[in-house]
Parts: C-alpha cells; sequence; structure tokens
C-alpha cells in the first residue's frame, strides 16, 4: 500500500486536511504527524499477470479502489524547518512514496485560487526543481505556476510566481529519497495586490485549504505509483533468508539481484524451503546462479 | 503531450509556435535550458516514460558528430546528429533507458544550424560523407509534429556529396512518398521478429505495418535498409529468425535494398546496470551476460552462433556488398 505525506507550515493550514481526512495524532518526539488510511475509487493500471517468463504481458484498465497510508506533517514556518522535519520524516517513515506540500502564497491571482507548482525554485539561491506533473486533466486542469520560495514574505505579486516560505526545503529534503514525479505543491493564493499579506486570518485560511482538497484528492489518485516495480516480494524472501543464514554485504546484495533474475527468468521466486537446505550464502548464490545459467527465453 | 517545457530562446520561433498549436491543451512551462530538467537528479525514466513531457530546445554547438568506427554501411566519413532526444517508442533493450536521466522529448527547433553543419562538414571532405539519423531517437515517430525530415530531405537534395540515412520503426511515412525520392537517402528499418517486437518492442508499429512502409517506400523508388539490430537471444532463436528473414525478403526486392547489417545486443556496463534497477521484471535484461570490451553481452560463442545463423541466412537472399555487418564474425 502506498503512502503519502501531506505537509503544511502552520497550524491552521493542517486543520482541516487533519478534520476533512479524519487523522490521529502519530506519537513522536520532536514531529508533529498524524496518520489515516485513505480509500477512493480510481481507475488505475493494472498489470496482468505474467503467464510465462517472455514478459507477454498486457496492460489492462479495470476499476479498482486504491488505498494509501496518508500521513500529514505540520513543519513549522520556513525553508529549514521545512528541511530539517522533512528529513526527519522520511528517515522516521521509511515506507513514505510521494510528499504533497500544501500551503497558502501569494501571487497576482484571485484569493483562494488552487494552483499547482510546474517550478520550484529557491529565490536566495536560485536552485530549481521541476515536478513531474501529471496530466492536466486528471487534476482539473488546475493552474500550474512557479513556485518561488522566499526567506522573508514578499509582495511584489505576479500571475505567474506564487511566493510561499517552505517548498524549497521540502523538495531539497525530499528530494534525496524520491523522484520528482511523487514530490509536488499545491499552493491556495492567500494574498495579492487587492488582500495583501496583513489580512490574512487564520479561519481565511482553513477555508482555503478546505477549497483546495478536490485538487489534492485527484493530485493523490494520479500519483504514478503503479509504474515502479514492487520488489517486496524479492525483498521479504530475502530477508526470510538473511534472518536464518549470514550473508556478507556483498553476498546480500547478490541475492536480492539473484532472486530478481529468478523471477524475471523463471516466472517465479524460488522457495524458501529449498534455499534454506542449501545451508551457506555462498551455496545458495551457487545455486541460483546455476539455475539461472540454463534458464533461457522463448518468443 | 500534456506538458511542453519551452526554453525561452525559442519561444519566439514560428517552428516553436507551429509545434505547440498542435497541443492547445497542454500546460506551457517557459525555462531557460533544456539542461535544467533533462539533465536534473531525482528522475525516474520509467515513471516520466508512462507520461512523457515535451521539451522544445535549441542545440548549442557538436550538432553533428563522429558516429564509433563501427557504424557505417561503407562510407569513410560518417556523422550522425540527433534533432531529437529519447524515443516515444519502449523497447526495453534501447540503450536511451541506460543512458538518459529523462524520458521527456527534447526537439531541438533550431534545424536549419543542423542543416549548416551538415553542408559545412560536408564541403570539408572530399569523399562522401554519411549523416545518420535516429541515433537518440526514431527519426520519423514524431514526424508528424516536428516535420524534420521533411525539410531535411530539401537540405540533402542539394549537397550531392553528402548521405543522409534515415532510422526508424516507424510508418509515418507520408512526407516521405508526397515527394520524388532523393538519390543520397536511404530509409533504414530496424526489424525484430514478430514475437520479439511484441514482447519487447512496446508502442512501436506490428513487424508487418513496418515491411509494409519499407514496400511502399521501395516501390516509390526510395533506397532502404535492413537492420536487424539487436540480435536477441531466445530458445527459438533459429525459428523466429528464419520467419522473419523469409516475412522480410519475400516482400520486397532483395535485388535493390541498398544495405543489411545485423547489430549483437551490447551495453554499456553503467546503462545496463540502471536499466535493469529500472526494470528489474524483465527476462531479456535477466538473461546471462557477458563483460567484454567494456560492454556487457551474449557471451562471445552465443553470439557468434547467432550471427553467422543470420549470415548463412542472408547469404541466399542478399549480395556480399550489399552487406555491412556491425562487428566482424570471427
Amino acid at each position: 500500500m502506498p503512502a503519502i505525506c501531506l505537509i503544511t507550515a502552520l497550524p491552521s493550514e493542517a486543520r482541516p486536511l487533519i478534520e476533512h481526512f479524519r487523522l490521529s495524532a502519530l506519537r513522536h518526539k520532536h514531529l508533529r504527524l498524524y496518520q489515516g488510511t485513505l480509500t477512493w475509487p480510481c481507475l488505475t493500471k493494472a498489470k496482468a499477470n505474467q503467464t510465462s517468463a517472455n514478459q507477454n504481458s498486457t496492460i489492462q484498465k479495470s476499476a479498482t479502489s486504491k488505498e494509501v497510508t496518508l500521513y500529514l506533517l505540520q513543519c513549522g514556518v520556513g525553508k529549514l524547518n521545512a528541511a530539517a522535519n522533512t528529513g526527519a520524516m522520511l528517515e522516521f517513515l521509511p515506507s513514505i512514496n510521494a510528499v504533497i506540500n500544501l500551503g497558502i502564497a501569494g501571487s497576482d491571482r484571485p484569493l483562494g485560487q488552487t494552483l499547482i507548482a510546474h517550478c520550484l525554485q529557491d529565490k536566495a539561491s536560485s536552485q530549481q526543481w521541476y515536478p513531474h506533473l501529471p496530466s492536466p486533466k486528471h487534476i482539473d486542469n488546475t493552474v500550474s505556476v512557479k513556485v518561488q520560495t522566499v526567506d522573508t514574505p514578499a509582495c511584489n505579486y505576479t500571475d505567474d510566481i506564487a511566493f510561499d516560505m517552505e517548498a524549497s526545503g521540502i523538495v531539497t529534503a525530499a528530494a534525496k529519497v524520491l523522484d520528482l514525479a511523487f514530490i509536488h505543491s499545491i499552493k491556495v493564493v492567500s494574498d495579492n495586490h487587492e488582500s495583501t499579506i496583513e489580512r490574512i486570518t487564520s479561519k481565511s485560511i482553513g477555508t482555503q485549504l478546505t477549497n483546495c482538497i478536490p485538487v489534492l484528492n485527484n493530485l493523490m489518485a494520479a500519483l504514478p505509483f503503479d509504474t515502479v516495480p514492487n520488489l517486496a516480494d524479492a525483498e521479504e524472501l530475502s530477508q526470510a533468508v538473511q534472518s536464518r543464514i549470514h550473508f556478507s554485504i556483498t553476498e546480500q546484495h547478490g541475492l536480492s539481484q539473484l532472486l530478481l533474475r529468478h523471477k524475471a527468468l523463471l516466472g517465479e521466486l524460488p522457495s524458501e524451503t529449498c534455499l534454506l537446505k542449501l545451508a551457506t550464502a555462498k551455496s545458495i548464490c551457487q545455486h541460483l546462479t546455476g539455475k539461472l545459467a540454463l534458464a533461457s527465453i522463448s518468443y | 503531450m500534456d506538458t511542453i517545457y519551452i526554453e525561452k530562446e525559442v519561444m519566439s520561433f514560428p517552428r516553436t509556435q507551429a509545434i505547440l498549436g498542435k497541443y492547445p491543451n497542454a500546460r506551457h512551462v517557459p525555462i531557460a535550458r533544456y539542461t535544467d530538467i533533462f539533465n536534473a537528479p531525482a528522475q525516474n525514466f520509467r515513471v516520466q516514460k508512462n507520461n512523457p513531457a515535451l521539451i522544445l530546445a535549441k542545440k548549442h554547438g557538436n550538432l553533428v558528430l563522429p558516429t564509433p568506427p563501427d557504424y557505417h554501411i561503407g562510407g569513410h566519413n560518417n556523422y550522425y546528429f540527433s534533432h531529437m532526444l529519447n524515443c516515444i517508442y519502449d523497447c526495453r533493450y534501447c540503450f536511451l533507458q541506460g543512458m538518459y536521466r529523462s524520458a521527456n522529448y527534447v526537439v531541438f527547433v533550431n534545424y536549419d544550424d543542423f542543416f549548416t553543419d551538415i553542408a559545412t562538414t560536408t564541403n570539408n571532405n572530399t569523399e562522401p560523407s554519411w549523416f545518420f539519423s535516429g541515433y537518440d531517437c526514431d527519426s520519423l515517430a514524431l514526424e508528424p509534429m516536428t516535420h524534420f525530415i521533411e525539410q531535411c530531405l530539401d537540405a540533402f537534395d542539394n549537397l550531392p556529396k553528402a548521405w543522409l540515412e534515415i532510422r526508424t520503426k516507424s510508418t509515418q511515412i507520408r512526407n516521405l512518398t508526397s515527394r520524388t525520392p532523393i538519390d543520397n537517402c536511404v530509409v533504414a528499418y530496424s526489424l525484430s521478429p514478430e514475437n520479439i517486437a511484441k514482447s519487447e518492442e512496446h508502442k512501436t508499429p506490428t513487424l508487418n505495418k513496418r515491411i509494409s512502409a519499407l514496400k511502399s517506400l521501395q516501390d516509390q523508388g526510395w533506397k532502404i535498409g535492413l537492420r536487424f539490430d539487436p540480435l536477441l537471444k531466445a530458445q527459438n532463436f533459429e525459428q523466429l529468425y528464419s520467419e522473419l528473414f523469409e516475412q522480410v525478403f519475400s516482400a520486397i526486392d532483395a535485388s535493390l535494398v541498398h544495405s543489411v547489417s545485423l547489430g549483437p545486443f551490447r551495453l554499456p556496463k553503467p546503462f545496463f546496470k540502471k536499466m535493469i534497477r529500472l526494470y528489474p521484471e524483465s527476462a531479456l535484461l535477466s538473461a546471462n551476460m557477458s563483460m567484454r570490451d567494456n560492454m556487457l553481452s551474449y557471451d562471445e560463442k552465443t553470439e557468434t552462433n547467432m550471427l553467422h545463423f543470420c549470415e548463412s541466412q542472408l547469404k541466399d537472399r542478399i549480395q556480399p556488398e550489399q552487406y555491412f555487418p556491425c562487428v566482424s564474425v570471427s
């Protein structure tokens, strides 16, 4: 089951999401974390079971329900808080597959308009990242802009930039472990030329964040989890074997590769019982290598 | 195409505007240089391949490059150029998966700079020069959008000392069949046995469609080339490739084929390592390989047997002067 972490800076940004997704607090010494489960019906691409080792698989579209573990991190204001908390969260929750930053931003666009970042830029360093966005039609044709992270609030509004104070910190930390197809930033316009930053209230933030939930839902549904290879069963077998037989680090890597090749070439993983009978790491690797040397592909 | 990144430098180019006009619903993202996106870390080729974006850019410098030594079809001066990076097809053996971090398509819209470099390179050589298109992309697959080959043919029509090879798996040949063939151009199709194409060459036209395209081009007077590349190992290799040669040579006039080449399956080790990480479930990439000359390939004996078999099949169908092995068979 994929795991997504929503990241907001302020409690008033987090509150509507916690309520909407019915998240409950997760105990952690330093982080403000919440957790829940999300299920929604959607169209997913499901790979038909491979009937043979020749990879003759077909892609089928089927209506299924998709379930994800949803976390929320309230990281505090500013890019340093954002980077430090995101890094700590990803260390604490290594199963996270995607992070989505949500929050308010200043832009010369209508108040309350939901925007998605096609570029995240740290203004101080000019460093930038380009999230790989889903099709506009999958996210309600939400307008995309550059989200520029500033160190102090900015008011030189334009319609192609949204100012925030956390996004670059989040992406700096998250891009160490996640691909840019799984790091996104959704912003709601909280201030513009007509309604400046002083007029932002806790209540207005709550309303604006509530309004962006439909786009958030569509973005989460469009995240391409299905295209990432599933290595879980091979990894599980590898761990099970290693819990009984000592493998050096090199042998551990070798075992993982051999198990994946076994599955690819022979259509299934070897049996755990059979592997454990071999008693040593070396003999297991030799056995698998010998078996794979005889494997052939037929088209 | 859902997302189009556009270098600010090319935003106003008529060619850029023409391409943008074909995708009215795409989101447009202005960028400084294509490398900001294309070479950036934290990208997943496989994930992007599912929904690639288009990047419109200007190519600066090194527009025409010398080919590797074995890459030729008889000429002495051999070059390649890429007006595009990446391919709409998804062939599991393709080295582009290992070479690039991004699966987004880059189209360099300064076509005229390519043609100028090709003309300069041609004029610098006394002997004819060969230019290979389709090294980092499929030459024709996006032709309805780019119209690059259409304009390239006009350029080569005025360069009798230059030869063009258009390498493709695409059946987008309208821009060729709608004009008079030019003498100094070879349209070369990459061909694999039907079952291999179905299993490993995702999103490509079927073998039959490629053969039909070859026949149409040949009937119209275009020089055609056959590229059996890469040769993939299979338990039923001889059956697969016998059938392939039979299908191809029963449809076309072998005596009029400009050139035929064979190519063994070889990948630089870093590319291979990246590809197997992307596609651990691929049987093709999980097969036994050995390292030779810093390349991963089938073991030497297997490779030689495969090449010998194909050569023996071709010997009865083509003349020696039509055959160009990519490697010499010991």
